[in-house]
């Protein structure tokens, strides 16, 4: 009787126990952490708009998580660095990056996809997606994600699992060989050329979790702003190529970055200086490069021309659609 | 047996409301779909609020001044330790600035065999400052850096064992390696292309391989002789990772989709459809 009534006490305690008072990951000390902090100060406007828009709620990271904290060692600092990569880093003048600021956070937008981000004191993963009857939508953001790995890194993770909620059919699926996985761990990639569709139109096509990593990590490493730390961008440019090769069952057909052990990136061309510089173009800069525009059999789908597969096939690919 | 059952009924009416029989229980909240909370979906406009003076230009530089004009693999090592932590906080801002410590280490005798003990000195799990570190040793160019580089390079990797949510050490060791193979690529050398042709052939890990070749065609000009050079050397189903184009921040648009619809229609199938029949607002499913 005894012990039945310490089993049952035990139940009790184990399941009133209140949210949030279960063991943290432990703090770790990055140097990138903290070089991203000083990037932004622990500025509390954008930490107000974050924490609804991402959708992390304060009875999950309060409670050692580090909800009120400006202490970039605690997992929602963490949090608030690789939000706040997600919402600012992109140079996005053009060409820029494959998808603009506003496209990754949309993508990552919890408050938009119907799931929160929760944080859990557990190894394994960096971090697992969750939905279904019975259970909460969410994403369970582990330690393995706070410890050792940037913000940058994390934000890609964020993305990840942010892409299971939205393309909810799609799984990890089966190995190409030469992988390096010893179980199914390999996305499709959907295939799409660079400015396939403008800026702020990413929502509606396709991504596979890994994909929508790899585009944002070599986002992030190719067009992140100035103030990004420097190695922030270098382990993104790494891991957006190791991913390709090892995480990509059709390969993508493109690599990231040029291969220079030390890269130093030329400065962004400057629209209205009279000089029709590499990068420019007439649409995105008609004063330096003349208003001529893209034009059919360009090799380039125009689509904010008009360009699509039915009126220009030999530009624009079936899945570039006429609107 | 009455207690058993007192008992039995006991836990199914906690776990019951809990959901808990019925499925795994999230951490740390209660069992409900919530409804998205009204939130503004503009961001605050973005503010310059960096934090001044935590790079400090001035002390890499004066690290590099103190040195004598030949100095010892001791003395460099010792205005590394100054140089280094700096290049940990720098932003990408700051590159030309690191772009002058690598000019400065470059004149240096003593600077490989400095910055490979810097190298070493590094914790395995400190992967962004092996890069930094591995990076700066291939961008001064020295040929007396090959030995160090090779042997990163060789290094025995763990086995592979992973899943897609979780990059492990090897996938770690992997991209070091891709990055001391960056190093020797770009020393240009009849010795060092040959070391790097050995990694294309013979490599273990399809990253670092796919990584050498990458290399070895950006430092020969991308020509056709290169490419015709390593499509002998590589089996056919290695073929497909000899002229892909690179995405960067220098391109031109138009070129790097012209290459990439030529490297389509050569080696790709059909592109997918990426038009998602889904409804992209998410919502609870």
């Amino acid at each position: 009787m005894r012990a039945a009534m310490n089993a049952l006490a035990l139940v009790l305690a184990l399941v009133l126990l209140p949210a949030g008072a279960g063991a943290v990951c432990p703090n770790t000390v990055e140097t990138d952490e903290q070089a991203m902090w000083n990037v932004h100060g622990c500025w509390p406007a954008f930490r107000d708009w974050f924490r609804p828009y991402f959708n992390l709620q304060h009875d999950h990271w309060d409670g050692g998580w580090g909800w009120e904290t400006c202490d970039p060692t605690q997992a929602f600092p963490k949090m608030w660095n690789s939000a706040y990569l997600i919402t600012y880093s992109l140079e996005d003048w053009s060409p820029g990056p494959w998808h603009s600021d506003i496209d990754y956070q949309r993508w990552g937008a919890g408050s938009q996809h119907g799931f929160r981000f929760e944080p859990e004191d557990g190894g394994g993963p960096y971090a697992q997606a969750f939905w279904g009857t019975f259970r909460t939508d969410r994403v369970e953001m582990r330690c393995p994600s706070f410890n050792y790995r940037t913000a940058g890194q994390r934000a890609g993770t964020m993305l990840h699992e942010s892409g299971h909620h939205i393309h909810k059919d799609l799984s990890h699926m089966a190995n190409r060989p030469g992988s390096n996985c010893s179980e199914p761990c390999s996305d499709d990639w959907y295939f799409h050329y660079f400015n396939a569709y403008p800026y702020g139109s990413l929502a509606g096509h396709k991504h596979s979790p890994v994909q929508i990593q790899i585009e944002y990590l070599c986002d992030l490493a190719e067009f992140g702003e100035s103030w990004v730390p420097y190695m922030i961008g270098v382990i993104a440019q790494s891991e957006s190529n190791d991913r390709m090769n090892n995480r990509i069952r059709n390969p993508p057909g493109w690599t990231c970055g040029q291969p220079r052990p030390v890269y130093v990136p030329p400065p962004p061309p400057v629209c209205g200086n009279g000089v029709c510089e590499s990068g420019e173009t007439s649409w995105s800069c008609p004063n330096d490069c003349g208003s001529g525009g893209g034009f059919c059999g360009d090799g380039f789908c125009d689509v904010w021309q008009g360009e699509c597969s039915s009126n220009c096939s030999s530009d624009c690919f079936s899945g570039e659609l006429c609107q | 047996m009455k207690n058993q059952i007192l008992l039995g009924l006991s836990l199914t009416s906690l776990l019951l409301p809990a959901g808990l029989l019925a499925a795994p229980a999230p951490q740390g909240g209660p069992v409900a779909h919530t409804t998205p909370p009204l939130v503004s979906p503009e961001p605050p406009k973005w503010e310059d609020r960096r934090v001044k003076g935590v790079f400090e230009a001035s002390r890499m530089r004066q690290a590099m001044a103190n040195l004598p004009a030949a100095a010892s693999a001791d003395e460099v090592e010792v205005a590394l330790s100054e140089a280094l932590p700096q290049v940990y906080r720098a932003t990408k801002g700051d590159l030309p600035v690191i772009g002058e410590l690598v000019a400065g280490l470059r004149k240096q005798p003593g600077a490989v065999e400095a910055m490979a003990r810097q190298y070493r000195e590094l914790p395995a799990e400190a992967i962004e400052q092996r890069l930094v570190v591995l990076g700066i040793l291939g961008e001064m160019k020295r040929p007396d850096a090959v030995a160090q580089l090779r042997e990163v390079i060789w290094a025995p990797l763990p086995p592979a064992d992973s899943q897609a949510e979780l990059l492990t050490e090897r996938d770690f060791e992997e991209m070091v390696q891709a990055k001391a193979v960056q190093g020797l690529a770009y020393l240009e050398t009849p010795q060092a292309d040959a070391a790097v042709r050995e990694v294309i052939e013979r490599h273990e890990a399809l990253h670092v391989r796919v990584s050498a070749i990458d290399a070895y065609m950006w430092n020969h000009g991308d020509s056709p002789k290169t490419a015709a050079e390593l499509y002998r050397l590589l089996p056919a189903e290695m073929h497909l990772y000899v002229e892909r184009p690179r995405f960067h921040s220098g391109m031109d648009r138009q070129e790097f989709n012209r290459r990439l619809r030529a490297w389509q229609r050569k080696w790709g199938s059909r592109p997918e459809s990426p038009t998602s029949d889904l409804d992209h607002d998410g919502g609870v499913k």
